[in-house]
């Protein structure tokens, strides 16, 4: 299935979790923020959440800045 | 001691991370500041360079993080960005910016007193980037800001302080800490806020951009402490009239 990933498509197994995707895409959960359609989702809920056809995920962390 | 809500703070020179040439020199720099509390940026993951991660050459334990909401363009942005900045850090300090005009990049003073209403409310430890404007300062300290960060002139511009009169009267009405942020680009410009009693100074550009990032970091921190006990020793005023400083009595031998 597709889902939409910092704006581009992106095809991840189905049932695959959030924490799985993070893992694939060589991202380490612990640094990493995620908005599902806008929403913040918790740390704690990245293994939990199972990716839907078509969800727009919003993969973001702490760059430099002043 | 600094203290700003329940933290306190042995370094008054605060550290950004944007702008330096490697992960390398911002680490260096930063330990040659020693500053404790740095700010970062909130941005989309590169995909295609997956392990650029700061967090990975910053140790949390050594330093206190303060997110910014860079970016920001109205109040809803900056507490979208708030909320990430959260949820990634765990923290909730929060250096709120918005900055609605891109050529100037100065902050817009109603969306910020609105953002920081509601993100107080919310739990945050917020510490707005404002113009140096006094009475937004208090409007600010009303509605509950930790401190405030005036600047001395735009975001990046090393012109030093500009705005030197109003910052002068936020410090003099202030009940909380006062930060000069943005346009410091050389240590005399810090020590001059600190001079002035400004309780902290953020510095990036200028120490990123300098020839030497380690031994500027170097600079201002010496800059930021010397302004500081100089600013705790008591200036000597100032006076239109020359006095002489060596003794006027004692010549008569000369005439």
């Amino acid at each position: 299935m597709v889902i939409i990933c910092n704006g581009k498509e992106q095809k991840v197994p189905e049932g695959c979790t959030l924490h799985q995707l993070l893992l694939q895409l060589q991202l380490d959960p612990d640094t990493v923020v995620v908005e599902c359609d806008k929403q913040v989702v918790k740390r704690n809920d990245y293994e939990g959440t199972v990716l839907a056809e078509g969800q727009n995920l919003e993969l973001i962390r702490f760059v430099g800045g002043g | 001691m600094l203290k700003i809500a329940d933290k306190t703070f042995r370094s008054r020179l605060f550290g950004g991370t944007g702008k330096f040439a490697s992960s390398q020199v911002m680490k260096e720099a930063l330990a040659a500041s020693g500053a404790e509390m740095i700010t970062v940026a909130l941005r989309r993951v590169d995909l295609n360079n997956p392990e650029d991660d700061i967090m990975a050459n910053l140790d949390r334990h050594t330093y206190w993080f303060l997110p910014n909401t860079s970016g920001a363009r109205d109040a809803e942005e900056a507490i979208r960005l708030a909320n990430l900045a959260r949820a990634v850090g765990r923290t909730n300090w929060l250096k709120l910016e918005v900055t609605p005009d891109p050529r100037t990049l100065l902050p817009d003073p109603v969306e910020t007193l609105k953002a920081t209403e509601l993100l107080v409310k919310d739990g945050f430890v917020v510490l707005p980037y404002i113009n140096a404007d006094p009475i937004l300062a208090l409007r600010l300290q009303d509605v509950g800001a930790a401190a405030v960060m005036p600047l001395g002139s735009p975001i990046g511009t090393n012109q030093g302080i500009l705005t030197r009169f109003q910052v002068e009267i936020i410090i003099e009405q202030a009940r909380v800490p006062v930060v000069v942020d943005a346009g410091l680009g050389a240590p005399s410009h810090a020590a001059a806020a600190m001079e002035m009693g400004a309780d902290a100074v953020l510095v990036n550009t200028a120490i990123a951009v300098a020839g030497d990032p380690v031994r500027m970091a170097r600079a201002f921190a010496q800059a930021v402490e010397a302004g500081r006990t100089a600013y705790e020793s008591g200036l000597g005023m100032q006076d239109r009239q020359a006095a002489a400083s060596s003794p006027e009595v004692g010549l008569d031998f000369l005439r």
